[in-house]
């Protein structure tokens, strides 16, 4: 588990101070896929980069199973990082050596025999899928090709955590999955743990078990990614999951009844819940906006609907869609 | 004629060995003092992988105000040193001292900018895999930029001939030497263009190594 209280970062420039992160406060459980989210600037790979201590903390504590990082000296710092695999946007391979050589770097700077080295490197480029390519240079590569590679190097060491720095943002939405399933399987099938950071919202919906929401530097949201996702609680996540406050701009002329917003989640949005509202209260139901997002496997629907017909029937219709365990709320 | 040629193969010969043994030896001993030296100037900097800022400046302004000297009055200001080195100060293994000390922080500053080429993120990425700065250096810096190293190095070799050719001034020997002596004081042509030629000849080969050797390493 890793533990980071009040964690504080400040860069310090000739000019200007900046406060990258402010007092946050957060636990990643073992073997969970944790996605870091928030806009640019908002101090994302400051934190993860605290993890490692490629950025040292200003203030505030990072505990690694128990293990308070802040105090490791140089060396207990680079053996700790050993155990930490990291991957970045733009890859950063050695573009003078071939994909096994890339592989081999961290082992042979760990000082892993040479007999040993060669049956890792080959267990890994099964895992990423690259065994015919392991002669060939990163500039030979494609972009997924060469995350994966990135991948292998950073597990070569058997680490516990595994750190992702916008590792698919350089990638076309296709490659992007694959990496993603890549990721998930390495998740499942070695219990490790991983911290992704990302701006692209399909990523965290994709993989991701749980989310944090950074914003200036500040945690403003913590939690499962399928609660984040149909109950958004700061107006920043509302933006970033596209659950908009209040009447959405396009509809706010609609003048006909009332407008509610239904939220569904699991189970209930495949219950034909409007056909039997419509059936039962005799009113009209008209589909302003909605959308439907499958996270893992679970479906989460937002609609708005406008109700039109005798007061008194939208009244009881609204009451009876409130019974059938769906979030409404009542816009107009 | 053919007399005449092999009177000029007579005088060039020699000379081109001095000219070889002297740019070859400085060649070495440059780099065996310039590389630690630029690799000094990158890892030290501010934000360096062993950041000593304050050793960085002074390092900067030693090989700054090394660098100003005019070669003529390095070799003359060091003769006191190739005294202490070879027990003589002049002659072609004498002049070895002032061509390698004129060249080394050229060197220093060669390797600095090859190196400083490597990118940023490829030294983070080792960081975050637990290198030392001894096996970023040895197993990152130099190999990411050795096409760029090569041709720093071929600059080098290239600067020392021509210094090479000006060590004649202090009895150096070598082809300089030769295009003084015969081509300068003795209005002797036919010597004096061989030696041009036979400079030319050897810059060009070179050069042209050097760049076949960068293009073949480089794998970027
Ligand atoms: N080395 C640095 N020196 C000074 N300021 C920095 C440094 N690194 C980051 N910052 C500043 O800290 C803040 C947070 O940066 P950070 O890189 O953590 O953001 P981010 O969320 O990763 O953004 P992005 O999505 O653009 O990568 C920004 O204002 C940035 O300008
Ligand atoms: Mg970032």
């Amino acid at each position: 588990m890793i533990q980071i209280k009040n964690l504080t970062k400040i860069y310090q420039t000739k000019k200007e101070s900046i406060t990258a992160l402010r007092g946050v406060n957060l636990e990643i459980n073992d073997g969970e896929i944790f996605g870091i989210m928030g806009l640019s600037g908002a101090g994302k790979s400051s934190l993860i980069r605290c993890i490692n201590r490629l950025e040292e903390p200003t203030e505030g504590s990072i505990e690694i199973n128990g293990h308070d990082i802040m105090s490791l000296n140089h060396d207990e710092l680079r053996e700790m990082r050993k155990k930490i695999g990291m991957i970045f946007q733009h890859f950063n391979l050695l573009s003078s050596k071939t994909v096994y050589e890339n592989i081999a770097f961290p082992l042979n700077i760990s000082g892993v025999p040479a007999n040993e080295i060669d049956k890792r490197i080959n267990e890994l480029l099964g895992m990423v899928g690259l065994a015919d390519k392991k002669d060939s240079y990163p500039s030979q590569l494609s972009g997924g090709q060469k995350q994966r590679v990135g991948i292998a190097r950073a597990l070569a060491n058997r680490p516990t955590l595994l750190l992702s720095d916008e590792a698919t943002s350089a990638l076309d939405p296709q490659t992007t999955a694959q990496i993603l399933s890549l990721l998930k399987e390495i998740n499942r099938r070695l219990n490790l743990t991983i911290i992704i950071i990302t701006h692209q919202m399909d990523v965290i919906r994709e993989i991701c078990d749980r989310v944090a929401v950074l914003n200036s530097g500040e945690l403003v949201e913590v939690g499962n990614v399928v609660d984040i996702f149909s109950q958004p609680s700061s107006q920043i996540t509302k933006k970033f999951v596209g659950i908009e406050d209040g009447i959405p701009e396009d509809i706010i002329d609609y003048e006909n009844g009332r407008v509610i917003r239904i939220l569904f989640i699991g189970r209930s949005a495949r219950e034909p819940v409007i056909s039997r509202l419509v059936k039962t209260f005799d009113v009209d139901a008209n589909i302003l906006s909605g959308n439907i997002q499958h996270i893992h496997s679970e479906t989460i629907g937002n609609l708005i609907i406008g109700l039109e017909g005798k007061p008194d029937k939208i009244e009881d219709a609204i009451g009876w869609l409130k019974n059938q365990g769906l979030k409404i709320e009542v816009l107009k | 004629m053919n007399q005449e040629l092999i009177r000029i193969l007579n005088l060039l010969i020699p000379s081109l060995w001095q000219t070889i043994y002297m740019v070859l030896l400085s060649t070495v001993f440059s780099l065996i003092l310039g590389l630690p030296l630029g690799v000094l100037l990158v890892i030290t900097e501010k934000g360096g992988i062993w950041e000593k800022p304050a050793f960085n400046n002074i390092l900067g302004a030693v090989i700054n105000i090394l660098r100003s000297f005019p070669f003529l009055i390095l070799m003359i200001v060091i003769f006191p040193l190739s005294r202490l080195v070879v027990g003589t100060t002049i002659g072609t293994t004498a002049t070895i001292v002032p061509l390698s000390i004129a060249a080394t922080p050229f060197v220093a500053r060669v390797i600095e900018s090859s190196l400083k080429e490597v990118d940023w993120g490829v030294i983070e990425a080792s960081l975050s895999m637990g290198a030392t700065p001894f096996q970023i250096i040895t197993r990152v810096l130099i190999p990411e930029s050795l096409p760029s190293l090569i041709l720093g190095i071929t600059l080098t070799i290239i600067n020392i001939i021509g210094y090479s050719a000006m060590a004649g001034a202090i009895g150096g020997g070598g082809l300089g030497d030769l295009a003084i002596r015969y081509g300068y004081q003795r209005y002797d042509t036919p010597v004096l263009i061989a030696t041009v030629i036979v400079l030319i000849l050897i810059v060009q080969i070179v050069q042209i190594t050097g760049s076949y050797l960068a293009k073949k390493v480089d794998r970027r």
